[in-house]
C-alpha cells in the first residue's frame, strides 16, 4: 500500500466530520421530528450488514467505504432526533473496531452505557433490509433502452400502463401499438415493436 | 464539545480501558473464546508502518469479537534473540541484553498510543530467562521423545569471525562481515527430526481451509514429496564389501538413458575407494568445501572423478562407469544416482565435459532430433514417444511412464517404489551468544547428558564482551564449567545456542499461560488454543509456519498441547508490505541519493526538496526500506493526526492481501535424481 501524507490528511478530515456530526446531533432538540426517518434507518441497517461482512472477511477497505457512504447519508438527512441519534450511535459502534477512541467519545456523548468496547455489536433488523422497490430494465426489441423503478408489489396492469408512458418507449413506438409487451414481474420488461 | 482533539480523547480512553482491564483475557465457561494473534515483532528499536498495519488489522478483529460475546485473547510479545543485538554490540559497544530491552521499552512506548486492545499482562520477550528456561524444558522433553538428535554436519565457517554462518550470510564465498574466504567444516550439531513428519505435515495441509492457497502450495513445494524408485546396480567387481550401488531416482522412466553412476563425495563407497586413492581423497576434500545451497549448487561448475569401477546395467548392455560427482548430495536419497544426460541438463553438462554417452530415451511426438547441448526436459504431463521403454510404453506422458516403470521394476524384482521428501532435518545449533542455551552437558565419562530440569533455566552469563571474534560463551572463564548431571564429576556445558526460529515456534502456546511453571498449562492451552486468526507477513509463509506446525505436533507428543492443537493456526491472513513512494536525486558522484518523505514537498504531481527546492524523481511504491529512506514514521503521523487517523488510513487503502506480489512459488528442484 502507499502511505501518502494527503491520504492521512483525508482520513483525519473524515473523522473530524464524524465528530462534528455527533456534536450537531447531540445539540438537536430531543423531540424534534423530521422527514425520511425510515430511509435513514434503512440505510443504517444496510450499513450494519455490509460493515459486518467486511470485518469478518478482512474487507476492511470495503467496510470503510460503506462507512464513508453512510456518514454522507447521515449528514444530509433531515430525519428527526430519534432516528439521527440511533444512526450516530450505531455508526460509532460500527467504527469502534477501527477508530476506538473516537467511537468511545461519541458513545459517551450520545448517552451510551459503559464502554463501547463492551457494548454488543449492532444487529441488522431484517424488516428494515427488505427492499420495497425494484428496478426493472426496459428492453425494446431485445435491446436495453431504459429502466424503471417501481413498487415491488405493483400489479402487471399498473406496470403496463407505466411502461407505455415511458419516454424511451413512447419515442420508439411513435404513436403505434406494440406488437407484444412482455413483463416478467420483478425481472424485466420487453417491448416488441 | 468543540473540535476533534485526538490528543485529548485518545489518552483519556486508553486510561479508561487500562483501568477497567477491558482487554484482560479471562477463560470462562459461559462464553466462546477467540484467540487472535499477530506475528510478534523483532525489537529493532522502532515501529514502522508495517507493524501498525499488522496490529491494527488484528485489533479490528479482536475488538469485533469482544463485542460479539467472545472471551478474546489478544497478546503481544517480543521475538528478542538474534544476531542484530550482537552486531550492535560489536559495532557500537554495549551489551546485547541492554540493547534488546532498551529497544523493547522504546517500541512498547511507541505502540501503546495506538490504543490496541492487547492484554499486556501476558507480555514476554523470548530472551526472558522465564521463557527460554521453559524452552529448554521443552527441548529436554523433545530429546527424551526422539524429536531432537545430534549428528555431524557441514557448516559454513568464517575463520576470521570464528563463527558458523547461515547460507544467507555467505556472499560469493566470503563472510558477509569479515569478507574472509568461508570454509566448509564438519561440526557436531543438534537437529530437530522434522523430516520424520514430512508426510503428516504435507497431508495435513489439506485441512487448512482458512489458509491462503498460495501459502499451502509454498509449504507443499518446500516439503517436496516425490515418488520414485530405489534400485541397486550390482558392481561388476565387488569392492571392499560393497556388492552394489543403491540409487534413488524420481525418473525411473529414463533408465534406458543411463550413462553413468554418480556418487556423493561422502558416500561410504567413495570413502573406502578414497582411502586407497589419494587423488580421489583430494577431490572429495575439494567437494566438501562447496557451498551446498540449492542456488549455489545450480551455478557451481560440475566436476567429477572417474573411479575406474563399473556396475552392471540391469537392462543389459555395456557396464556403466562409476564417477564421484560434486553435485550429488549424501543427504538426499541414497547419495548415489544414475545419470540420464539426454533428459537432465546437469547430467548433460557433466557428460559433455567428461565425454560420456548421451542416450535419447524419448522424443517429442513430431521431432526425432537427438539431444546435443540442451537436454530435452518436457513437463511430466506432456505426451512423448518412447524408445525401448522397459515397461513397453510407446506414447505416454512422463508421469505415466514413471508409474509404469516403478510397477515394472517391482514386478521384475529390480527395485521398490519409494516416497521421498525434499524437507531436511532442522539444524538448530548456532555458535552465538544471544540465543537460548542448549541445555546439555558434555561429560568425559557419561558423554552428552541432558541438564536436570530443576537446574533450568541454564542462564546466559551477563559478563561477556564482544571485542574479539567468536562465541563469548566459549571463552567465558567459568560459565562452561559445571557438574555432570549424571555422575557429578566436572563437566562442560554446551556453548551452542538455539536458532531463533525455535523461539517463535511455540510462543503462541506460551501466551495461553505465560507464567506457567511448565512450558504450557494444559487447562489454559486447551481452552485458548488454537489461534483462531493468525496475521503476519507472507515472508514467513514457509519456515516460521512450518516450524510452528512441527512444534505443535512435538508439544502434543510431549504432553504440552492437546491433540486438537497440532495445527496451531486455524486461519491465516498474510499481508503485503507497506510501501511509500521513494524520492531520489543524483549526488555529485553520480550515485543515487534518497530523501525522506518529510524532506520533500509535492506540487502538481512533482516532488521538490524543501531544502533548496530542487526537483527530485518520484519512484512509485517500493517496499519500505531503511536503506532507501522511504520509511514513513508512524509516530509522527500519530502525533500530527492521532492514532485513530493512522488506524483508519492503514485500513482504508487497497485490500491487504491483493497488494502483495512477488515470487509466489518456491520452485520444485531436485538436488540429485
Amino acid at each position: 500500500m502507499e502511505w501518502t501524507a494527503s491520504g492521512a490528511e483525508a482520513a483525519f478530515k473524515h473523522l473530524n466530520r464524524v465528530w462534528q456530526l455527533c456534536d450537531k446531533i447531540a445539540n438537536m432538540d430531543k423531540n424534534q421530528s423530521g422527514e425520511g426517518d425510515k430511509d435513514l434507518l434503512r440505510a443504517l441497517h444496510k450499513t450494519i450488514v455490509d460493515v459486518t461482512s467486511g470485518v469478518e472477511s478482512f474487507g476492511f477497505n470495503a467496510a470503510i467505504a460503506k462507512l464513508y457512504g453512510f456518514t454522507a447519508t447521515l449528514a444530509k438527512s433531515k430525519a428527526g432526533y430519534a432516528a439521527q441519534h440511533e444512526a450516530i450511535r450505531t455508526l460509532a459502534q460500527l467504527m469502534a473496531p477501527m477508530t476506538p477512541h473516537l467511537a468511545e467519545d461519541i458513545w459517551a456523548h450520545q448517552g451510551g452505557q459503559g464502554l463501547i468496547a463492551n457494548a454488543p455489536w449492532p444487529k441488522a433488523d431484517p424488516e428494515l433490509l427488505i427492499e420495497d422497490e425494484v428496478t426493472l430494465p426496459i428492453q425494446i426489441n431485445g435491446k436495453r433502452r431504459d429502466e424503471i423503478t417501481v413498487a415491488k408489489d405493483m400489479s402487471k396492469e399498473e406496470l403496463e400502463a407505466l411502461v407505455l408512458q415511458n419516454n424511451a418507449v413512447m419515442k420508439a413506438l411513435d404513436g403505434a401499438t406494440p406488437k407484444k409487451l412482455v413483463i416478467v414481474p420483478g425481472r424485466i420488461v420487453n417491448v416488441v415493436i | 464539545m468543540s473540535s476533534y482533539s485526538p490528543a485529548e480523547i485518545e489518552a483519556k480512553w486508553q486510561e479508561a480501558w487500562a483501568k477497567g482491564e477491558t482487554f484482560k483475557a479471562v477463560a470462562t465457561a459461559d462464553r466462546p473464546k477467540y484467540y487472535v494473534l499477530e506475528m510478534f515483532p523483532y525489537p529493532s528499536g522502532r515501529i514502522h508502518m508495517g507493524h501498525v498495519r499488522n496490529y491494527t488489522m488484528g485489533d479490528v478483529i479482536a475488538r469485533y469479537k469482544l463485542s460479539t460475546g467472545h472471551n478474546v485473547l489478544h497478546p503481544m510479545g517480543w521475538d528478542a534473540f538474534g544476531m542484530p543485538a550482537e552486531n550492535a554490540a560489536m559495532a557500537i559497544g554495549g551489551h546485547p541484553k541492554e540493547w534488546t530491552y532498551d529497544n523493547i521499552a522504546t517500541m512498547r512506548t511507541q505502540m501503546k498510543p495506538l490504543g490496541l486492545s492487547i492484554d499486556w499482562s501476558r507480555e514476554f520477550a523470548t530472551c526472558d530467562p522465564e521463557y527460554y528456561g521453559q524452552q529448554q524444558a521443552l527441548f529436554l522433553d523433545m530429546l527424551a521423545n526422539g524429536l531432537v538428535y545430534r549428528k555431524n554436519a557441514m557448516v559454513n565457517w568464517d575463520p576470521v569471525d570464528m563463527t558458523v554462518l547461515a547460507n544467507e550470510q555467505v556472499i560469493d564465498g566470503k563472510g558477509w562481515r569479515s569478507n574472509a574466504e568461508v570454509e566448509r567444516r564438519e561440526l557436531t550439531q543438534w537437529f530437530f527430526n522434522i523430516s520424520s513428519m514430512s508426510g503428516e505435515l504435507l497431508s495435513a495441509l489439506d485441512g487448512l481451509e482458512n489458509w491462503p492457497a498460495k501459502v499451502r502450495l509454498m509449504q507443499e513445494n518446500w516439503i517436496g514429496q516425490s515418488r520414485g524408485l530405489e534400485m541397486t546396480f550390482p558392481l561388476t567387481t565387488p569392492q571392499d564389501g560393497h556388492e552394489g550401488i543403491t540409487v534413488y531416482t524420481t525418473r525411473p522412466d529414463t533408465l534406458v538413458g543411463a550413462s553413468f553412476i554418480g556418487l556423493a563425495a561422502n558416500h561410504p563407497l567413495t570413502q573406502s575407494l578414497a582411502a586407497q586413492n589419494p587423488a580421489l581423497a583430494e577431490f572429495c576434500a575439494e567437494c566438501k568445501k562447496m557451498d551446498t545451497t540449492e542456488a549455489a549448487m545450480e551455478k557451481a561448475e560440475k566436476k567429477g572423478f572417474d573411479t575406474g569401477i563399473t556396475v552392471q546395467n540391469p537392462l543389459g548392455g555395456a557396464p556403466l562407469p562409476v564417477w564421484v560427482a560434486n553435485f550429488v548430495m549424501m543427504d538426499y536419497g541414497t547419495g548415489a544416482i544414475f545419470a540420464c544426460p539426454a533428459h537432465d541438463q546437469r547430467d548433460l553438462d557433466f557428460a559433455r565435459k567428461y565425454d560420456l554417452p548421451v542416450i535419447d530415451t524419448f522424443f517429442a511426438l513430431n521431432d526425432d532430433t537427438p539431444v546435443t547441448d540442451v537436454a530435452f526436459v518436457p513437463a511430466k504431463t506432456e505426451t512423448v514417444r518412447w524408445v525401448n521403454q522397459p515397461a513397453g510404453l510407446q506414447e505416454a506422458t512422463g508421469q505415466e511412464a514413471i508409474d509404469a516403470t516403478i510397477d515394472w521394476a517391482e514386478a521384475q524384482g529390480l527395485g521398490i517404489g519409494k516416497t521421498q521428501y525434499r524437507l531436511r532435518d532442522w539444524g538448530l545449533s548456532r555458535q552465538r551468544y544471544w540465543g537460548c542455551p542448549i541445555p546439555v552437558v558434555h561429560c568425559d565419562s557419561c558423554g552428552v547428558v541432558p541438564e536436570k530440569k530443576e537446574n533450568l533455566p541454564v542462564r546466559l552469563p551477563d559478563d561477556v564482551t564482544f571485542d574479539i571474534p567468536g562465541n563469548p560463551l566459549d571463552r567465558h572463564p567459568t560459565w562452561r564449567n559445571c557438574a555432570c548431571p549424571a555422575c557429578g564429576k566436572a563437566a562442560r556445558r554446551e556453548t551452542d545456542t538455539m536458532d531463533t526460529f525455535v523461539d517463535s515456534s511455540w510462543y503462541y502456546a506460551r501466551f495461553t499461560a505465560p507464567n506457567a511453571a511448565t512450558p504450557t498449562d494444559m487447562a489454559e492451552a486447551s481452552y485458548w488454543m488454537n489461534v483462531d486468526q493468525y496475521i503476519g507477513g507472507v515472508e514467513h509463509a514457509i519456515l516460521h509456519l512450518l516450524y510452528s506446525r512441527f512444534f505443535a505436533r512435538a508439544m502434543q507428543i510431549c504432553g504440552h498441547l492437546p491433540p486438537s492443537a497440532i495445527e496451531p493456526f486455524d486461519a491465516l491472513f498474510t499481508q503485503g508490505m507497506v510501501t511509500h513512494a521513494i524520492y531520489k536525486s543524483e549526488g555529485k558522484d553520480g550515485r543515487p541519493v534518497y530523501h525522506y518523505p518529510e524532506e520533500v514537498a509535492l506540487r502538481d504531481g512533482k516532488a521538490f526538496l524543501l531544502d533548496g527546492g530542487a526537483e527530485v524523481t518520484i519512484v512509485p511504491s517500493a517496499k519500505m526500506s531503511k536503506s532507501k529512506n522511504n520509511v514513513v514514521d508512524p509516530i509522527s503521523i500519530i502525533s500530527s493526526y492521532g492514532a485513530d487517523t493512522a488506524r483508519w488510513f492503514v485500513l482504508s487503502d487497497s485490500p491487504p492481501s491483493a497488494m502483495w506480489s512477488g515470487p509466489l512459488l518456491v520452485r520444485k528442484r531436485r538436488l540429485s535424481i
